[in-house]
């Protein structure tokens, strides 16, 4: 190919986009939002992973126990957890210590638990149980489960599953939606080069008995329906950066704030922007070029 | 050399455009295809671009079987031909000079033949002072012009005009068709498509004439013969 006919090619496809403003314009906000749309699920799915993998690799068991449970008991306890397979640490924490490290926890607002007291503490005892491996904890707490004296066993695989569950949805109700809206944005966008097309029907003619191949007509239209969808996915990138942008400060605020959320340590920014990136556009160039090449079909039979 | 046997075109609605015709234009004549509108002129102009596919019979151009030319060998099939038509079919946004050179730029020639061909293209066809104007700045004449020099700066070995004369008046007829005995003079097989009784009988030049998609005369050196 040569370089004029790059050229040639290059400043046809603006003139193109140029020809109808408003119809561009449209096809960019149509992709934009498509994309938009995609991206905010693909950065809570990114992140709902991540909280997952935050939560496996603690490898934690919580095990609550019964008020009315002795000090012997406890201590009998102690040694037969820290004797099964897997387990390298093994913490009791009395309803007492729970109580004092909750108000310290909560610093000025500890007033709010002054109520509370040796006598009326709610809370109840524990043990901390840490694994090696992430395989054993499933098996610890199943253990646990039927030790006497406990009333629950808390640990990170329900509550993993339940975050899987979300993202599984998450993604699939998403992927529809984006695949609709991807569809739609196709549709907008063809339409948009269909109409330069009819406004150069002519001059395709023309083209097409001097003998220029079809790809020769296609090029200019490819490249209309190119920065079509590079500008939309472009558009797309900057709104989810900002808004992501801002999520993220604004939950690193309030985990300096001292609020004990460790759900809101968010992936970082290039975490979350650099891949959906790699996603936008090639998807955005994909779609414009789909679109314009569908619209050409059928006027190229001269 | 252009040859159809018994060749056939029935259009998808039923219509019969064109039956068994058959004839051979030799390398370097000049022929008239005359016959009023309905004729069939059209369609046999429509084969030779290849723009529809005849139904029955054979089309060879220059020993090319057109029937077996491919969809992606059409562009390059139709670059040996030069076309002309009655309403010119010029690029409204370029001058004469950019609407000849555009027809170099799709298949790629240099720049540097170009620059070459393109005012020689103009020259032959006396257009060489208008070559910066616009179409619409044109006169119809003038417009005819610059589709003749786009036709011929590829060096067609056939020239192929549909009604070239349609939209124009008396005098410039017969300067565009003076302009085609030139090109045929140099060498290129002319063929024009036309019901201009004036053009025809100057020239007295070989004449097939058609009526009702079948041919009817076939004559060398002749005028314009009006079918019953």
């Amino acid at each position: 190919m040569k370089l004029r006919t790059i050229r040639y090619y290059m400043k046809q496809g603006i003139n193109n986009v140029k020809r109808n403003v408003s119809l561009s314009c449209a096809s960019v906000v149509s992709i934009a939002s498509a994309l938009f749309v995609l991206g905010a699920i693909l950065s809570i799915v990114f992140n709902l992973n991540h909280i997952v993998r935050g939560i496996e690799s603690r490898m934690e068991v919580t095990l609550f126990l019964e008020s009315s449970i002795t000090d012997e008991k406890i201590r009998g306890m102690e040694e037969t957890i820290s004797n099964w397979q897997g387990v390298t640490y093994v913490n009791f924490i009395s309803r007492h210590d729970a109580l004092a490290s909750w108000k310290k926890e909560l610093g000025d607002q500890g007033r709010l638990l002054e109520g509370y007291t040796r006598e009326n503490n709610p809370l109840p005892d524990y043990f901390i149980i840490r694994a090696d491996k992430p395989e054993y904890v499933d098996m610890i707490a199943r253990n646990a489960q039927i030790l006497e004296s406990v009333e629950k066993v808390n640990y990170s695989k329900p509550v993993v599953e339940f975050i899987e569950r979300i993202a599984n949805i998450l993604r699939v109700a998403g992927i529809t939606l984006v695949v609709m809206l991807l569809f739609i944005s196709v549709l907008i966008i063809s339409n948009t080069i269909r109409v330069t097309v009819f406004s150069r029907k002519k001059e395709i003619g023309i083209m097409k008995y001097i003998g220029a191949t079809d790809w020769f007509i296609r090029w200019p239209f490819v490249v209309e329906g190119l920065m079509l969808g590079l500008s939309g996915s472009i558009l797309s990138s900057a709104l989810i950066v900002g808004i992501y942008y801002a999520v993220y400060y604004y939950s690193h605020g309030m985990l300096l704030s001292g609020f004990n959320m460790d759900f809101l340590n968010l992936l970082g920014i290039s975490d979350v922007v650099y891949p959906l990136l790699m996603v936008f556009l090639p998807l955005g160039a994909g779609i414009g070029i789909i679109a314009s090449i569908w619209s050409l079909r059928k006027h190229l039979r001269v | 050399m252009i040859q159809l046997r018994n060749v056939s075109k029935i259009y998808d609605n039923g219509l019969r455009a064109l039956q068994n015709v058959t004839f051979t234009i030799a390398g370097g004549e000049f022929v008239f295809i005359v016959g009023a509108s309905g004729a069939g002129k059209s369609t046999i102009v429509k084969l030779l671009l290849k723009e529809t596919d005849h139904t029955d019979g054979v089309i060879m151009v220059n020993n090319k079987d057109l029937a077996a030319i491919e969809e992606k060998g059409i562009p390059f099939y139709r670059r040996q031909l030069g076309v002309v038509f009655q309403d010119f079919r010029l690029l409204h946004d370029r001058t004469a000079y950019d609407n000849v050179a555009f027809a170099m730029e799709i298949i790629e020639a240099s720049n540097k033949e170009i620059r070459r061909k393109v005012p020689a293209a103009l020259a032959m066809v006396g257009l060489s002072e208008r070559a910066h104007a616009y179409p619409q700045d044109m006169s119809g004449g003038e417009q005819q012009r610059v589709a003749l020099a786009r036709a011929l700066v590829n060096n067609p070995t056939i020239l192929i005009a549909d009604e070239p004369t349609g939209n124009l008046d008396p005098f410039t007829s017969q300067e565009i068709i003076k302009v085609m005995n030139v090109v045929n003079r140099r060498g290129t097989t002319v063929i024009v498509a036309t019901h201009d009784k004036d053009i025809v009988n100057t020239m007295q030049k070989r004449v097939i004439s058609l009526n009702k998609g079948k041919m009817t005369r076939d004559l060398d050196r002749s005028g314009y013969i009006n079918e019953a």
